[in-house]
């Protein structure tokens, strides 16, 4: 299994939070955070927007510019969430225009995707959750939730939809919360071309497992997009994958290396305040020493799979403390 | 709409000695299963008590258990099948890589069906609670998940008329537990594809999860696999089992509402951890907390139509207004 | 002065592992003669913590099969938990009887540990709490636990009562919960031999990083104790230790070493479906290579990496030294 990382021109942004809008950092040009991103070792897929103001609208343009940089197109997020227009949900919401909106964004986006050859359409229903109990119908919400993401996906079957799970933030629940949610989601589609994103800090954060969330998502054949980043259980602040947890990432790796998944792992950084371009550069690092330790697991497969399946765990963890530490 | 009457029921687990890890023996001695069906057949509003096969009293003839409660006024609730309380399952039930320890578990299942069937109506209850893992590099996550379908597929074969109940948990006693919440739960059912395998909410576990517990009972309609219910309330952070309504107002009322407006007529178990008060009264506490919350969920479904407009408005202020007035 | 450690283990760590949903236990139950064997046979032990009267009630005896084993004691501790007795509270129970009990034992273990050579009372108050909103008078338990605590480290100024603080379990909240409100009571006693007892898996539970509340106990001179293991934060599962929280680990250990901790370890472990001897030795193995670790990191440089208050360049550190 070959480990593709991409990263987004955002991981060299300003990194804006509720306490200082302004950001951290100045503002660089696109030119100038491309560069960066082409030279940093390990990374050769683009993270893109649609739409976006700072990279090409066109999809000519855009496919140049990635040439230019020798950037291959990973995934592409859709941005049906920065807009207070979709306040109340993009997907699920009881406004019929505003879901038609949404509808008319992702098949518009569906066409820029296929032609700068992206990987996948990122589809994250962030705005789409509630606050307070009696706030919204939920079984409404998930009809709605349901149909139009379906109709997005029926659009273009040749266009991978990746759709990504989240606990929270910006709302206090999110309907499609998890891993199990996703699924459900999925085999309701039950579109060949609807898939699902591994986003691991949000499977930390809903208290699941990521290699188990690993193994659900591929036995489904649903595995589209990693996301690869850390925290520390209570929130989502996107560290550098590897900084909190250690044993959770070895064993992603592990059972990863057993798939055949040939999607982007995206490296979804914020950095506030440590050097933007040192914080890149050490998550591409860690991914791929997490890559280069899990293959020396693999090697000894036979040995830590009977383990496993024999439940002998101390063992198991002597066997890979001993190939993995100095 | 008429309001309809809670169908609810308790098991031996209300009278148990509630041991746990720092007093494994508990804090009260044993009753005799004739002295707890004599105190619930005098607590208003319960009219049912759930075996547990098969460790549970008298629970070796079915006939014999009908006619036992029917001396007290009581029916038979769900059936709760014990494939979780023994060592033998420390490795996982359902889901274990080792085949004896499978098979034992989808006949133990099998024979509670057999059980079930005899006594018209029957649920059978199943709680994968050991089926999980604690560590990184402890379990084949792709075998045991392959167990776990296969066994209750196989399960569901054996009498589609009875129906399997599956109670999804976060955690405890694994740490992560592969039937972990309602999306995975209904992964499950869309996986297996059996007619007769159906969803408990436990609205505890649902707390565990952060999930909302209308939510949870909308999804699980939408799919007509809601069976189930179960009561009791907690801090959201693990699973205490504290009496109902006690620590989180707002959700449970909105459980409530939710469970009238998808027409709900199952069974909803009370349940309650009392280590340290006295477990009649617990019992009873729970009752009348839960009879408090229906009263004040009727009284908001009389403004049902008003309440629906403003949550397709998104009027929140408005609802809570509205509610608020309605309640306090 | 470097870090200079010692390793214990629990006895009970070979009684039959319970949890609610099997409190008969996971495991059969060992020969009582045979548990200090077991104990003795774990990779790098050097002594047992004890609990009166759970493990022993003679303290001869004990001696003695101590003295066979060649175990030390790290530290001895009241059993004030495991009976249905203390469902309201020991040393707070608002019933004197029960609560004059609670100060009893803890009395006789403080003795039991001057004659048994340990120099720490464990004390853990976990059934000092409370489970429903307003069950309880919170200023009153807390006066309580002053007094009592006050009363216990009275019996002898030469042992350190160690407050062992964790957030809930099992009560779903406890009053001694983490280790600002147990430094606290230790200086609210006003007295000397008076500490903080630090189990790292508390620690994740009421949501601190070790580290850090261990540089706050080690320079109030507080920190009396360590216990070890680990969870996921949620609940006090006590599983290896560094088995989730990797990182924190060698954190907690890095300042441990810089300000010069001298004591014991105990490994508060519980392990549920593995083999205890192996999981024991496991637990001491990872932490002695942990220690082996720090022990290499150069201090001067480390200093000038948090003087910088950079993160990337102490990752790079870390992940350079440690991995293969």
């Amino acid at each position: 299994m070959e480990l593709k990382l991409s990263s987004s021109i955002e991981a060299m942004g300003t990194s804006p939070e509720r306490d200082n809008p302004d950001g951290y950092w100045d503002e660089m040009g696109v030119d100038e955070r491309l560069e960066i991103l082409s030279k940093i070792e390990g990374i050769n897929g683009l993270f893109t927007f649609y739409p976006s103001a700072t990279l090409p609208s066109d999809p000519v343009k855009m496919l140049k510019k990635l040439d230019e940089y020798n950037l291959k197109p990973a995934q592409m997020y859709v941005d049906s969430n920065s807009n207070r227009k979709w306040k109340n949900g993009a997907f699920s919401t009881t406004e019929k225009n505003i879901r038609r909106e949404c509808i008319k964004l992702y098949k518009e986006a569906i066409d820029f995707a296929k032609e700068i050859h992206a990987d996948s359409v990122l589809l994250w229903p962030g705005m789409d959750g509630l606050d307070y109990p009696f706030m919204a119908d939920p079984g409404e919400a998930w009809k709605y939730l349901v149909d139009t993401i379906r109709e997005i996906c029926e659009y273009n079957s040749n266009v991978k939809i990746a759709i990504e799970p989240k606990k929270d933030a910006p709302r206090q629940r999110m309907y499609l919360s998890d891993i199990g949610k996703l699924m459900m989601l999925l085999n309701e589609i039950g579109l060949n071309n609807a898939g699902g994103v591994l986003d691991v800090g949000h499977v930390i954060i809903s208290q699941g497992g990521m290699a188990e969330a690993l193994t659900i998502l591929h036995s489904h054949q649903k595995l589209f997009a990693i996301h690869l980043d850390d925290n520390y259980r209570n929130a989502d602040p996107d560290m550098i994958a590897g900084g909190v947890h250690f044993w959770e990432f070895l064993e992603l790796f592990y059972y990863l290396n057993k798939t055949d998944f040939n999607g982007y792992c995206d490296l979804y950084l914020e950095s506030p305040r440590d050097d933007r371009v040192k914080s890149l550069t050490l998550s591409a690092r860690l991914a791929l020493k997490f890559k280069e330790l899990a293959d020396t697991l693999t090697e000894n497969s036979d040995e830590i799979d009977s383990n496993l399946n024999n439940y002998r765990f101390v063992e198991n963890v002597e066997l890979i403390s001993e190939l993995v530490f100095k | 709409m008429a309001s309809k009457k809670l169908k609810l029921y308790t098991g031996e687990w209300s009278f148990y000695h509630f041991g746990e890890r720092f007093v494994p023996h508990g804090y009260f001695n044993n009753i005799p299963i004739d002295e707890q069906l004599a105190v619930l057949s005098k607590i208003e509003g319960l009219e049912g008590f759930g075996p547990i096969f098969p460790t549970g009293t008298h629970t070796n003839d079915p006939h014999n258990f009908i006619k036992l409660l029917n001396n007290y006024n009581l029916k038979v609730g769900p059936i709760l099948v014990d494939h979780y309380g023994d060592k033998k399952w420390r490795n996982g039930s359902l889901s274990s890589c080792d085949e004896k320890v499978r098979r034992e578990c989808i006949k133990l299942i099998k024979d509670a069906m057999d059980y079930a069937a005899e006594i018209p109506g029957s649920i059978v209850e199943t709680w994968p609670g050991q089926d999980g893992y604690d560590y990184a590099f402890q379990t084949d996550y792709i075998s045991s998940w392959k167990y776990l379908v296969e066994s209750y597929q196989e399960i569901c074969e054996h009498n589609p008329k009875v129906k399997v109940a599956v109670e999804f948990k976060r955690k405890e006693p694994r740490q992560k537990i592969f039937i972990c919440d309602v999306g995975t739960m209904i992964m499950l059912f869309q996986d297996v594809g059996m007619d007769n395998l159906t969803g408990i909410l436990d609205t505890g576990h649902a707390f565990m999860s952060h999930e909302s517990l209308a939510e949870d009972i909308a999804l699980l309609d939408q799919y007509n696999k809601l069976d189930i219910v179960h009561l009791n309330d907690n801090y959201r952070d693990a699973d205490p089992d504290l009496i109902f309504g006690t620590c989180i107002l707002w959700e449970n009322l909105e459980m409530l509402y939710y469970l009238d407006k998808v027409n709900f007529e199952g069974w909803h178990e009370i349940e309650f951890g009392a280590p340290k008060e006295d477990r009649i009264k617990s019992l009873r506490l729970a009752v009348n907390m839960i009879l408090k919350y229906k009263e004040l969920a009727d009284r908001i479904a009389e403004h049902s139509h008003e309440i629906d407009n403003n949550l397709k408005r998104y009027h929140y202020a408005d609802n809570m207004n509205l509610i608020s007035d309605l309640i306090f | 002065m470097p870090l200079n450690l010692k390793y214990a283990i629990e006895a009970s760590v070979f009684w039959p592992p319970a949890d609610r949903v099997v409190p008969e236990g996971y495991k059969n139950q060992v020969n009582e003669a045979d548990i200090y064997k077991f104990v003795k046979s774990v990779d790098g032990v050097d002594g047992v913590e004890l609990y009166y009267p759970y493990d022993f009630t003679d303290i001869k005896e004990m001696r003695k099969i101590l003295t066979n084993e060649g175990l030390q004691v790290s530290a001895v501790g009241p059993g004030i938990w495991s009976d249905a007795k203390w469902k309201n509270g020991s040393v707070t129970s608002f019933d004197e009887t029960i609560r004059k009990e609670a100060l009893d034992i803890s009395k006789q273990a403080m003795y039991a540990a001057s004659e048994l050579g340990a120099e720490i009372l464990t004390l853990w108050l976990g059934q000092d709490g409370y489970d429903y909103y307003f069950q309880t008078d919170y200023q009153r338990k807390w006066d309580m636990v002053v007094e009592s605590v006050r009363e216990i480290a009275s019996v002898n100024e030469g042992i350190t009562v160690g407050i062992e603080y964790k957030p809930k379990e099992p009560r779903t909240h406890q009053i001694i919960s983490n280790a600002s409100k147990a430094l606290k009571l230790s200086i609210d006693t006003a007295m000397e031999n008076v500490g903080v007892i630090m189990d790292i898996g508390h620690s994740f539970i009421a949501e601190e990083n070790p580290a850090e509340e261990a540089v706050y106990l080690m320079n109030h001179k507080r920190l009396a104790h360590l216990h070890s293991n680990d969870n996921y934060g949620d609940w006090d599962y006590d599983m290896i230790p560094a088995s989730v929280h990797f990182w924190e680990n060698i954190e907690i250990f890095y300042w441990l070493n810089k300000l010069g901790y001298n004591g014991w370890i105990n490994f508060d472990i519980c392990p549920f479906r593995e083999d205890s001897v192996k999981a024991c030795s496991l637990s001491i193995k990872h932490t002695k290579k942990i220690v082996d670790f720090i022990k290499k990191i150069d201090i001067s440089a480390f200093d000038s990496i948090m003087k910088e208050n950079d993160a990337l360049a102490a990752q790079e550190y870390l992940w350079n030294l440690l991995f293969k």
